[in-house]
């Protein structure tokens, strides 16, 4: 049986956004036109021409799209002038990423991204806007059996799911340029406002901070605020759906998301614990996904928030764990037990306090801010220690049916749970205090298109050299 | 089955060549700039990094095992990497004039965290690394 899709009207502009760069050409050349030779009619009409030839053009190519739905495979046709086919079996397909904005909503339809795996080398991922009857039809075809499992998350464990996956930088890239440019079309300066602002305080934080330092981090905490609006609306309505043979996901208030990840192509699962989640006692889940899942797949979480019991609960369900002592690869003693494994942020504290001595007695007029960025550094040299003594009595390795892996990372916490068919490479090293000891620090990669590794200290090489031989 | 590729000594010398020259050019030209301390530096840098090279490709190691390439090295820090040999996504051999004098072959291998650049070994050996990738990819 055939079904046949054809793209949505609304998909022109999706062809049209990108070549409307073109347009900046004539858009210099209408400038130089009115202010050197006073000549607007050129401008009008060279334009116009310029702007049918895009609309023409995108419109072909929005023309030539189509997508077939067989029993088991599909083929994607695209390009009016060099014509292209592809061919993928279901089974190939790693996920399908559905999309509906507030104007798609409006004439409902749905953007929808396919991404299909092929053995680690180039994936191939495409997109088209469809109907959501069409949308439907797609789902349909992935086959993902029947339901058997849904949980929704509650917007206050969205909310400390975005306080802690967001970020500064985030915030950065996504929400400043457009809150300046909008800011800007009304005649608002945001940086001139926000530093007008600041100089008019007199706080007790600007005793011991200059200014300067007190205008960056005010404006460093600003965009961390919409950092987090951005992970909160995107995530926010979060609803996992388990299905027989996938994954189904949903989330967005603004933009509607769904992701469909097929069972067979989720190559690791990774319980990740950030600073924040450590304080909430939480984990997020992610899936390492097999073939080319880009941008459009939201970093692969599966569960936003997972309190222990529920990864617990969620070890117990999907993978087949079964420690037992012949399992669990062996762990090297510290000779001087927690005093060996905080030497590194030992080293570190008296670099840094060597330095901030010196920044204390070289400048005079910044003694309470050299202090206070002391005790900065003091503070994440004690959350590094911990984390550090955490992977020393915590961390694990077991080589079972699924490999288990315990560690850290920097100030992350790290739980892999891996096939052994899909460790892409294991590295052991060792520095001059682990060859005395026969320990060593194991990292393992999983193999997929992104890598993404977990690192367990303190572990005894030998030991962990014939496991992972016998085992993977 | 543990099968060992060994470095030939004239990789060990072509390194040291190759850094040698290296640092002397630059001291030549600091000599010719009149900065003598920094090329004394320079040539004792070149001196420690001989010695390095030395120690490194002493303790440099490459196991071909039955489902497994392992490889082993550093002098402070020792590293040892094992590459499932069916992960490995492919195997470039790299040949210049100078290599192809002392029958000598570069492995490039792309693991799934990167590329790995084997040093110099002998045709014979490279071969039997490459032979077996194969062998297990197919």
């Amino acid at each position: 049986m055939k079904n046949l899709i054809k793209p949505h009207p609304l998909m022109f502009f999706t062809f049209l956004k990108p070549l409307l760069v073109l347009a900046l050409l004539p858009g210099v050349r209408a400038v130089i036109g009115i202010f050197f030779f006073k000549n607007f009619g050129g401008f009008r009409f060279s334009e116009a021409v310029f702007l049918i030839f895009l609309s023409v053009f995108a419109e072909l190519r929005r023309k030539s799209l189509s997508l077939s739905l067989f029993d088991d495979s599909l083929v994607f046709k695209k390009g009016f002038y060099f014509k292209s086919e592809f061919l993928a079996q279901r089974q190939k397909i790693s996920s399908v990423y559905l999309s509906q904005n507030i104007i798609e909503c409006v004439f409902s339809v749905k953007t929808v991204f396919i991404n299909v795996f092929s053995d680690q080398k180039d994936g191939y991922s495409f997109k088209i806007t469809v109907k959501d009857t069409d949308a439907e039809k797609i789902i349909k075809f992935m086959d993902i059996g029947p339901k058997f499992l849904e949980k929704r998350f509650s917007f206050l464990k969205i909310a400390v799911f975005a306080v802690a996956s967001s970020s500064t930088l985030e915030g950065l890239l996504i929400f400043v340029p457009i809150l300046k440019r909008t800011l800007n079309f009304f005649g608002i300066g945001l940086f001139d406002t926000l530093f007008k602002e600041l100089e008019n305080k007199n706080t007790f934080t600007d005793q011991y901070v200059p200014q300067a330092v007190n205008v960056i981090t005010s404006v460093l905490v600003f965009i961390y605020l919409f950092g987090f609006i951005y992970q909160f609306l995107k995530n926010i309505n979060f609803k996992v759906l388990k299905h027989q043979n996938a994954f189904l996901l949903k989330s967005g208030f603004i933009t509607k998301r769904e992701s469909i990840i097929n069972g067979f192509d989720i190559k690791a699962f990774f319980a990740e614990q950030t600073l924040i989640l450590r304080v909430f006692k939480c984990f997020t889940l992610k899936a390492a996904i097999g073939g080319y899942t880009g941008r459009f797949l939201a970093n692969g979480v599966i569960f936003p928030i997972l309190c222990k019991k529920g990864l617990k609960d969620f070890e117990k369900r999907f993978l087949n764990l079964g420690f037992t002592k012949k399992t669990v690869v062996k762990k090297q003693k510290a000779p001087f037990g927690r005093f060996s494994v905080i030497i590194v942020p030992l080293v570190w504290f008296l670099l840094c306090f060597l330095i901030f001595l010196y920044l204390f007695l070289k400048f005079y007029d910044l003694r309470r801010m050299v202090a206070l960025g002391f005790i900065f550094v003091c503070f994440f040299l004690c959350l590094y220690a911990d984390t550090l003594i955490y992977g020393y009595n915590k961390g694990k390795i077991s080589l079972n049916r699924t490999i288990t892996l315990l560690g850290t990372s920097f100030l992350k916490i790290r739980k892999l749970y891996i096939n052994p068919e899909n460790v892409g490479e294991i590295i052991l090293k060792e520095n001059p205090f682990d060859k005395r000891r026969g320990s060593c620090k194991v990292t393992v990669t999983a193999f997929y298109k992104k890598p993404s590794a977990v690192t367990v200290r303190w572990i005894n090489k030998a030991d962990a050299t014939e496991k992972f031989y016998k085992t993977v | 089955m543990e099968e060992k590729c060994f470095l030939p000594k004239i990789t060990v010398y072509l390194w040291i060549f190759r850094t040698v020259l290296i640092f002397l050019a630059i001291a030549f030209f600091l000599f010719l700039l009149k900065l003598y301390y920094a090329a004394w530096f320079s040539l004792g840098l070149a001196v420690i990094t001989v010695i390095y090279l030395l120690l490194f490709f002493k303790k440099y190691e490459i196991s071909l095992l039955k489902d497994f390439l392992v490889i082993r090295y550093g002098v402070i820090f020792s590293v040892t990497r094992i590459l499932p040999l069916n992960k490995i996504i492919y195997v470039k051999v790299l040949k210049t004039p100078v290599l192809k004098a002392f029958a000598l072959d570069i492995i490039i291998i792309k693991t799934i965290k990167g590329v790995l650049i084997l040093p110099e070994l002998k045709c014979e050996e490279s071969e039997k690394i490459k032979r077996k990738i194969e062998e297990k990819n197919l």
